[in-house]
């Protein structure tokens, strides 16, 4: 019909397609009751022309049918449509793997070529073929990818862009490329990647996930696998695993998996932790031949706390390709897993009863106590197989276990009697390389100890008066907190300053105390004995800090009453006044962290190269409040070779804000380990804290770096595509038409108003007419 | 040898320098405070300051020989970490008060002792403390003692209560917070410590002997080290050695 259409009205060369259309534009109904009608008149014009021949019958009939086609074809209004249409391009997407595998050797015999530099040179291959199709039917869209699809506007753009991404997904690139691009406007889709799934966790195999992603497309998809055909040989750090902290003298384990590809015959592999620089251990793993994958387990004590980086280091084979994949750092924050106490006391008391209980109930204190049960004064009237005690192990404790402890207390106890002179200097050095020391009043504490002048004294945080039992001062009182003690954290028994003092004021009355000397540098006395009856005020609870330790003396031996009297159970504070300011005392002598009047930390423990650090130090004063204006120095050093060969990679200095906080930003410049270092000082003393953080690639991919071209094989095989090697042309590659036409100009011309048309209508019925009046009907 | 104990307790004072105790206070000092509560409450004169007496010479505790008298409406009695009730005939019921603060006493931390003083053959104290102890603390019963606890090791190593009398091996408790804030025995182990002041025993042990006195002596040791240094003698440093101390004994 349309050809016919065509020779009839000879369209203008402008219009490339032409068709029959109907512009009548009657409703069904309408439609129905015309075709009605029409069989109606046919039926009646057939019943009227009974009594005539069968001729003239035929020929009535004829023409009535042609009445009523030139009246349907005027009710219908057919026409001619001209159109001038063209074709919409679909696209064809090239997507380009740009995770970091496809920085590795294409081929194991020439390192020099790169996989993603082989995918680039088969896109210039192909630049042909791209032109001829662009030119015609299909658009074509440059995409590079990694754990997502990146778009680039052309080729070039492409092309000089490097690999930098640490997985690599399909998954993603071919849901993401779905969203991008419609799935009817897609003619194909070409992949060049050396194949693999990749999540945080590893590689994985080809999952139900990204075939659901292939068929959602619905479209060919061409493989191009890039990487050696067979696995080159590697040797990687599949995975470390280490917690994020530990607890100081127990052991820690790191669990480590080694991966091995290509290789053929059995081989050994020595593997390495070392902390800093200091080597911890070492072991030799060895590989049977086909074996491509073993486990092992370093275990060691750390002995101190803080934060430590840690290397995992497996030595290279003589052939190996990728090295990164043989070290991995991360850092580890020792932390005591039970405060350590050592409680040493001179005889059996309430003070002592009260202090032990509180201890004992603190899951958080590994609880070791001595009490002087009998002394060379007591009356020994049972044999030693009738009595509970034991030798008081003086170098056992003092000597071989100092170093074991967090806090020592001297609780109303005299080293005089027990051989102990010895120890006294070791007990200092002890506190001074970072040990807690607490003495709590009592005849046999201070001078009445005879610590006076001994090395002892060297760690309290006064001098001491003469050696003497008379050095007490009798009498009850109630205590009051110094400025100092209002903020400071050990005689803080509420955080809101003011209420903390009326608290202070409203406990139980204390009962004696010892008399002190003069105070030394940094002592903070935090509570005084008020003067009364003409006697001075003293010293009842003084705080130091001790080289790297610290040291607390509290003067009296009757705290006890805090713990049990009618004011302390009966009102709602006391006895928790008891137990907060003991755990306060504990807390601040073990340097809790959280205690330290300057802090910084950085936002996570771990970065990438490049990526947005921040940083926060804060400065707090001596009562443990805010500075603003404070001066602090933040050094940020590469501490990957240790401590001692510490690189200085950048220094900020600034001033602390109204809450005592100075901010910097920082993008760690290369992988390693860093410290920040904040130091301030505050009113003349000076303060340092630290934060470690580990910045490093991540290596997902370089774990297991052997090409995966059975995945883009599973692919294409999926989609209906075709699997490349980079040398075949794409001229042949399968691709789906356009399917959109665009219809650019129209024109209907209509077959019903012409002439003849109309001429014909009249003539026939007028012809039917006359033949049945002639024939004898009316 | 155990019979000749207390002679030696008089002639070891001359040898030895005495400790001085130079303690801030009266209170201090390690002491026995008496619940002022029913009839036997005085009835055993001259018997905490003995006690406490042998303490200060036989251990390091600094003492306060003198006992006090609360009753138990008195809030003094939360001064008072070592409350001794010594009680015969009937114990007569707590008022609220009391009871509430006797409660709260030994939930912070306190500690009694109840001593049944009564002759022998008089249950009646025994039937109705044991009520009382029920008002004081609802929820647990008295349980006894068992051989491991730290009252028969905190000073003397000893197997059961001792006293003026032998009317029951065992001791019992109840248990709360690993402790035991409430102890009862059944023997009259403070009948056993008084003395006059001519240095004659005011009451004589049954069935008798030296070396039961010289029993409840050290019970009365082991129960103040108890009030004082808690389950010190549960600590691992000392288990072995008294393990091994003990089984020698049993040989």
């Amino acid at each position: 019909m349309d050809t016919l259409l065509n020779t009839w009205l000879n369209p203008p060369s402008n219009f490339n397609q032409l068709s029959l259309v109907w512009l009548g534009s009657w409703s069904t109904l309408s439609l129905i009751l015309v075709a009605l009608l029409c069989l109606a008149t046919l039926g009646l014009g057939w019943y009227n022309t009974q009594k005539l021949n069968p001729m003239r019958k035929s020929i009535l009939f004829i023409l009535r049918i042609l009445t009523l086609g030139l009246f349907l074809i005027l009710f219908m209004q057919p026409a001619a449509r001209l159109e001038e249409v063209s074709r919409v391009k679909n696209h064809v997407a090239i997507l380009v793997d740009h995770s970091r595998s496809m920085n590795l050797p294409h081929h194991d015999q020439n390192k020099d070529i790169s996989r993603v530099f082989q995918a680039h040179q088969s896109l210039k291959n192909a630049q042909t073929t791209l032109k001829k199709w662009s030119k015609k039917d299909h658009y074509i869209d440059y995409f590079s990818f990694d754990t997502h699809l990146n778009a680039h506007d052309h080729q070039l753009e492409l092309v000089n862009s490097d690999p930098s991404g640490n997985q690599t997904s399909l998954i993603n690139a071919l849901n993401e490329l779905s969203t991008r691009i419609p799935n009817q406007e897609l003619a194909a889709v070409v992949i060049l990647s050396d194949g693999g799934e990749w999540t945080a966790s590893g590689q994985i195999d080809p999952p139900l996930k990204l075939m659901s992603a292939v068929e959602r497309l619905n479209t060919p998809i061409h493989t191009i696998a890039l990487g050696p055909k067979t696995p080159s040989l590697d040797l990687s750090l599949a995975e470390v695993r280490a917690d994020d902290f530990a607890f100081a003298r127990n052991a820690v384990s790191v669990d480590v998996d080694i991966q091995v590809h290509g290789h053929q015959d059995a081989l050994s592999c020595r593997v390495s932790l070392s902390r800093g620089t200091d080597l911890l251990s070492e072991r030799i793993v060895d590989f049977a031949p086909g074996q491509t994958q073993s486990s092992l387990k370093f275990e060691f004590v750390p002995e101190e706390t803080g934060e430590e980086s840690y290397t995992v280091y497996i030595d290279p084979l003589a052939d190996e390709q990728i090295l990164e994949n043989n070290l991995t750092r991360f850092s580890m924050r020792v932390i005591r897993d039970k405060i350590r106490v050592l409680q040493v006391v001179g005889n059996p008391s309430w003070d002592q009863r009260f202090l032990r209980k509180h201890l004992k109930k603190n899951p958080n204190v590994d609880l070791i106590s001595f009490f002087i049960l009998r002394t060379n004064a007591s009356v020994q009237v049972a044999a030693q197989d009738e009595l509970s005690l034991i030798p008081f192990p003086t170098q056992e404790l003092f000597e071989e276990r100092l170093g074991s402890f967090d806090l020592m207390i001297f609780q109303d106890f005299t080293y005089q009697g027990y051989r102990m002179k010895r120890y006294l200097p070791l007990i200092r050095d002890y506190v001074k390389r970072g040990g807690g020391f607490m003495m709590i009043g009592g005849d046999q504490s201070f001078s009445g100890g005879q610590y006076a002048g001994t090395a002892i004294e060297d760690i309290l945080p006064f001098y001491l008066p003469p050696n003497g039992k008379n050095q007490v001062q009798l009498g009850e009182f109630t205590p009051t907190l110094s400025s100092s003690g209002m903020r400071h954290p050990i005689t803080a028994l509420s955080l809101v300053p003011e209420e903390n003092q009326t608290l202070w004021q409203e406990l139980p009355a204390l009962e004696g105390n010892n008399k002190v000397g003069k105070l030394k540098k940094n002592a903070q006395v935090l509570a005084w004995r008020s003067a009364a009856n003409g006697q001075t005020k003293t010293p009842l609870i003084v705080a130091s800090p001790m080289g790297k330790g610290r040291s607390l003396a509290i003067t009296t031996d009757s705290i006890w009453h805090w713990a049990l009297s009618p004011k302390a159970i009966e009102h709602d504070h006391g006895s928790r006044a008891y137990h907060r300011l003991w755990s306060n005392a504990i807390r601040w002598l073990i340097r809790d962290p959280a205690l330290n009047p300057l802090q910084v930390k950085a936002d996570r423990d771990r970065y990438r190269v490049k990526q947005n650090l921040s940083i926060i130090a804060q400065s707090l004063d001596e009562s443990y409040q805010a500075i603003a204006g404070s001066s602090i120095t933040l050094r940020i050093e590469d501490i990957s070779q240790g401590i001692a060969n510490a690189k200085l990679i950048t220094e900020h200095r600034g001033k602390s804000s109204e809450n005592g906080e100075l901010h910097f930003s920082w993008q760690a410049p290369k992988e390693g380990v860093y410290r920040v270092l904040a130091r301030s000082t505050q009113q003349g003393g000076e303060q340092e804290a630290e934060d470690l953080f580990v910045v490093a690639e991540d290596l997902a991919e370089l774990k297991d770096p052997q090409a995966r071209p059975d995945i883009l094989k599973a692919i294409s095989q999926h989609s209906g595509g075709e699997i490349l090697s980079i040398d075949d042309s794409w001229d042949s590659l399968q691709r789906k038409a356009p399917a959109v036409t665009q219809v650019n100009r129209r024109e209907d011309i209509a077959l019903w108003a012409t002439w003849w048309a109309l001429l014909l209508a009249v003539l026939i019925p007028s012809l039917e007419w006359a033949l049945r009046r002639r024939w004898g009907l009316s | 040898m155990q019979s000749c104990s207390l002679g030696l307790t008089s002639l070891a004072l001359a040898i030895y320098k005495q400790h001085t105790a130079y303690a801030f206070g009266n209170r201090e000092k390690v002491g026995i405070t008496f619940l002022d509560w029913g009839e036997g409450a005085h009835a055993r004169p001259r018997s905490a300051e003995q006690l406490m007496w042998e303490v200060s010479k036989r251990t390091s505790i600094e003492v306060r020989e003198a006992p006090i008298w609360v009753g138990p409406e008195d809030p003094k009695l939360l001064e008072s970490p070592l409350l001794v009730w010594l009680g015969r005939g009937e114990a007569p019921a707590f008022s609220e008060i009391a009871q509430e603060r006797i409660n709260l006493y030994l939930r912070s931390g306190g500690l009694l002792f109840i001593d049944d003083i009564s002759p022998p053959g008089d249950q009646r104290f025994d039937r109705s403390v044991r009520q009382r102890i029920k008002e004081l603390w609802p929820e647990s019963e008295l349980k006894v003692v068992d051989e491991d606890h730290t009252i028969f090791k905190s000073f003397f190593l000893i197997n059961q209560a001792h006293g003026r009398l032998l009317r029951s091996s065992q001791l019992e408790h109840i248990g709360f917070d690993d402790l035991s804030p409430i102890l009862y025995g059944r023997n009259d182990t403070f009948g056993a410590l008084g003395r006059s002041p001519t240095g004659d025993w005011l009451l004589p042990t049954l069935p008798g002997g030296s070396v039961q006195r010289e029993k409840a002596f050290r019970f009365g040791i082991n129960l103040v080290m108890y009030s004082t240094c808690l389950n010190y003698k549960r600590d691992q440093v000392h288990t072995l050695e008294i393990l091994r101390r003990r089984q020698f004994k049993a040989r």
